[in-house]
């Protein structure tokens, strides 16, 4: 790859950025919008030694993805809302295990197969719920064709640090336009390397903390070290446990783990003037309609962007510093998902408004102009 | 990581967008990305995007493409500088706009002819027929489209065109030029 401005896909910058990563394992069901990650990834991996396996369904792929991590390499999959319902199951899996792997969702409209072909941003509450029990969830979502290579690139690190699934919530827009985008060759990309845990192997814990605080690093399948990958409750070593003190132990670990990390996972950007009269919250393809209007400035207003590249953990303190009291319009492409975190940490009486489209079709900047002036002048 | 960026003076105005526009089949998105590249290449910021679904196997497609010397937001067309139209049915999808620098190249072989302002016919299929370039039909019509609306230099996009050996690149490179011809 050499220096030059290229013209990527989306799609195919989000293989860039996981082989960036380090990346040497997917497994994956294709399916619109999403096929061209799998198409590449099986172009790409095994030139490098790597391995794409194409699996017989989703539930499959998830699992697999999930023992190739436990067996050592850098794991990931690719798929649409519909594969994602049925990734759901082994995401837990990798979630009580505390296995790091990586899950693009390139979204599509809904629900069950809705418009197979046509965008839509309504994953965004499944990427934080969707598997049962208490859990946190880790999302990073790309509004751009270099937001697609950067955060799936940290979204494997990301997994290594915190040893959980990592989730990319990409869109058919994004994942189907082309930009022109300076890529991070491999060889200068520095990704995080999966360390030997550092411990003695009749001393280690497989859901302990190192002395960084963050989870022990995952020692590979059939190395000195006894890996228990339990999804039962269980203790530090993974071994079964019913006991009601270990297992809110285990429930709080796997929890604040991410929610406490939240300063460090979050990542936004602001963009606009630093006094704007309207913020608008925003992520994916929608932040691209949001921030034409802090170029347009309809009506004569200030506007700013508050683009969200991660999502979860939500960067609540955040967003409620960089608001202030200035009015605040989320919009999506769906009925209101994200609004409704936003409207919870601002409060009841604060001006929070929504601005949703759910017809498969992008949020227009003269729609949403004409929206905002409305509600703010 | 949080960051802080500015809307460094960008307008609309800065925007230079076109829609390549016919049947699915047509090679719309191979021109669009045709285009795109050579804009990358030229050190331009450039979004390109396409109709996607079941117009793929003929209806009604598309791609756009948006060039900017500055970063581009919206990624789809706003206000077309340019329209390809390759069929009469995709040529009646963009009406002709009074007081607008729109301008709708179409072909004449599947299209009522008569140019209302703004418009221009041109026999893309008969010369490319005539020329045993049918192949490279919608490659010559991209060459009199960007004469008309140069989003991109049109040498470059014959020099990206050369890279391409054989008979087909022979043939593409051919009908760029007669395209660019036709316009003059």
């Amino acid at each position: 790859m050499s220096d030059k401005r290229t013209f990527v896909q989306g799609n195919e910058a989000v293989v860039e950025g996981a082989l960036a990563a380090g990346a040497s394992f997917f497994a994956g069901y294709p399916i619109t919008p999403s096929s061209e990650i799998a198409e590449m990834a099986a172009r790409r991996l095994p030139a490098i030694g790597g391995v794409y396996m194409q699996m017989e369904d989703e539930l499959a792929s998830m699992a697999a993805i999930v023992g190739a991590s436990l067996a050592g390499a850098k794991s990931f999959t690719a798929t649409s809302g519909p594969g994602l319902s049925l990734m759901l199951e082994n995401l837990g899996v990798a979630i009580m295990a505390e296995v790091p792997c990586v899950i693009v969702d390139v979204q599509r409209s809904g629900p069950s197969t809705g418009l197979a072909t046509k965008p839509a941003q309504a994953d965004v509450m499944m990427a934080r719920w969707g598997s049962h029990g208490d859990h946190s969830a880790i999302v990073l979502a790309p509004s751009s064709v270099k937001e697609c290579f950067d955060l799936t690139r940290r979204a494997f690190d990301l997994a290594e640090e915190y040893r959980h699934p990592v989730l990319v919530l990409s869109d058919a827009i994004v994942g189907h336009m082309r930009e022109d985008i300076l890529l991070v060759p491999p060889e200068d990309s520095n990704p995080i390397t999966r360390r030997d845990p550092g411990v003695d192997p009749r001393d280690f814990r497989m859901h302990s903390d190192g002395d960084d605080g963050l989870p022990i690093p995952l020692p590979p399948f059939g190395s000195e070290y006894l890996v228990r990958a339990n999804s039962s409750a269980h203790d530090d070593t993974g071994y079964p446990s019913a006991d009601p003190g270990q297992a809110r132990k285990t429930i709080r670990r796997l929890h604040d783990k991410v929610e406490n990390a939240v300063h460090r996972i979050a990542d936004y950007e602001v963009i606009g003037p630093e006094d704007p009269d309207v913020i608008l919250v925003a992520y994916g393809a929608t932040a691209r309609t949001a921030e034409q209007l802090v170029i347009d400035s309809p009506g004569g207003l200030r506007v700013a962007l508050l683009k969200l590249r991660s999502l979860w953990p939500f960067p609540a303190d955040a967003v409620r510093e960089l608001v202030g009291e200035t009015p605040v319009i989320v919009p999506e492409m769906n009925l209101g998902q994200m609004v409704r975190e936003v409207e919870r940490i601002l409060g009841p009486h604060y001006p929070c408004y929504a601005y949703n489209r759910s017809d498969g079709q992008a949020i227009h900047p003269d729609e949403l102009a004409e929206f905002m002036v409305e509600v703010i002048s | 990581m949080p960051s802080r960026g500015v809307a460094d003076g960008a307008t609309r105005g800065d925007r230079r967008e076109i829609v390549l526009a016919g049947s699915g089949g047509q090679g719309l998105v191979f021109l669009g990305r045709l285009v795109g590249r050579v804009a990358a290449e030229s050190g331009l910021h450039v979004v390109q995007t396409q109709s996607y679904g079941v117009a793929s196997r003929g209806g009604f497609s598309k791609s756009e493409v948006v060039v900017a010397e500055s970063p581009i937001a919206y990624p789809m067309v706003l206000n077309p500088w340019g329209i390809l139209a390759l069929t009469g049915a995709a040529r009646a999808m963009y009406p002709p706009e009074a007081d607008s620098q729109r301008l709708l190249v179409y072909d004449t072989y599947d299209a009522t002819e008569g140019d209302a302002p703004g418009e221009r016919g041109f026999p893309f299929t008969v010369e490319a027929r005539k020329a045993g370039l049918e192949d490279s039909f919608n490659i010559l019509a991209l060459g009199t489209f960007l004469a008309l609306r140069p989003v991109v230099d049109p040498d470059r996009v014959l020099a990206t065109l050369a890279e391409a050996g054989g008979d087909l690149g022979r043939k593409n490179r051919r009908a760029f030029s007669l395209g660019i011809e036709l316009a003059q």
